[in-house]
């Protein structure tokens, strides 16, 4: 007994060990996005890497809509900083001439290539990847690292937009946010409502029309509603008319 | 709600700037519709909208009046039929399937469309074919 507890001490130490490594090598996840694709439906590839201060934590990206392999100019570089020190948490969204991902004040910003908030309701999301592409596989480590990078996300809770995306929107194109009543109208199936809805302690903020390309995403791949939560015939039907623009 | 066989809807925008036509299909292929929006300058019309319905069992017309039209990137327009006691139609566009960086304001937007006669909803897949606007 002693020494089946001793070997189980042993492989705790190592393996909580292994993890403490992999989570601090400050190296970026590289994957094949399961969600994003390229306007001719070829996978899109991102870099992503966490950098954490104090006051906030960054989220950086670059992504490539031209292969896994294409010249650093082809990369795209994004960035989405969540203010820790506000409740709910705040989230600042950023388009950034390529370069490497290195977090530092006062980045070039580009204009968005697309407004952000049609899939990012809720700050950051789910980094979801495919195991296996043709062009590149995900590594065992990546793996363990984006699951636990995904606990943190979801450790956020509500996370809102800075009000700063307001302002700018009045004047850039595309928007952050796209602002008209008809694209803000949100969803009221209460499959979706449980959690996407704007208090509680699942709170994931509301989900509107302009949300509809990423929900119809996940609810097609059975992503949404998470494990241990359903969806029923007539809500479905309801949530296919609301996606559909009705 | 629920599909019916519905006569095949013409909706044809009549007045003095040229039109921009949409035709639409229901997703049984038994009907059509058809769209030309346009604006009638007579402010004493009750109706800006000319609706045509053509299906297997014949051809009918109805008129309509644009009551709203809202939205950027995702728009909807919703048109109440004469004589005004809750029959609409329901245009919407909106982008096609896109994931970041991969949806273009500029692509061809997907149409849609939904007829609501009493209590029968009727969805069609419209198509959009643009004319030039002439004074």
């Amino acid at each position: 007994m002693k020494r089946l507890l001793k070997w189980i001490v042993i492989v705790t130490v190592t393996l909580s060990g292994l993890l403490v490594t992999v989570m601090n090598d400050n190296q970026e996840v590289f994957i094949a996005s399961k969600e994003s694709k390229s306007t001719n439906g070829s996978p899109v590839f991102n870099k992503i890497l966490w950098f954490q201060f104090q006051d906030k934590d960054v989220w950086m990206m670059q992504q490539s809509h031209h292969g896994p392999t294409a010249g650093d100019g082809l990369w795209d570089r994004l960035a989405i900083v969540i203010d820790k020190t506000q409740s709910p948490k705040t989230a600042r969204f950023y388009q950034l001439e390529p370069g490497p991902l290195k977090w530092e004040e006062n980045l070039k910003e580009k204009p968005f290539r697309v407004s952000c908030f049609m899939c990012h309701n809720n700050g950051p999301r789910a980094i979801r990847a495919f195991d296996n592409t043709p062009n590149h596989s995900t590594s065992v480590k990546d793996k363990i690292k984006i699951a636990f990078w995904n606990l943190r996300i979801k450790s956020y809770g509500r996370v809102v937009a800075s009000p700063l995306h307001e302002k700018r929107d009045q004047l850039q194109v595309p928007p952050f946010r796209y602002r008209s009543t008809y694209e803000n109208e949100p969803v009221r199936v209460k499959a979706c409502t449980r959690c996407h809805n704007e208090s509680g302690f699942f709170s994931r903020g509301e989900l509107t029309r302009q949300h509809a390309l990423t929900m119809k995403f996940l609810v097609d791949a059975e992503q949404m509603p998470p494990f241990g939560f359903s969806i029923s015939a007539q809500e479905r039907a309801d949530l296919e008319n609301f996606l559909n623009g009705f | 709600m629920k599909l019916i066989n519905f006569a095949g809807l013409i909706i044809v925008f009549t007045g003095q700037l040229a039109q921009a036509d949409t035709i639409c299909k229901d997703y049984r292929d038994q009907m059509s519709l058809t769209v030309v929006e346009g604006h009638v300058t007579d402010p004493a019309a009750t109706w800006d909208t000319s609706l045509i319905l053509e299906s297997p069992n014949g051809v009918s017309q109805l008129f309509g009046k644009l009551s709203s039209s809202e939205g950027t990137l995702a728009q909807r327009k919703i048109i109440e039929i004469f004589p005004f006691q809750g029959d609409t139609l329901t245009l919407v566009s909106k982008p096609p399937i896109c994931g970041r960086g991969s949806c273009d304001e500029n692509q061809d937007l997907v149409l849609t469309a939904s007829l609501k006669m009493g209590t029968t909803i009727t969805f069609f897949s419209c198509e959009s074919l643009d004319d030039e606007k002439t004074p």
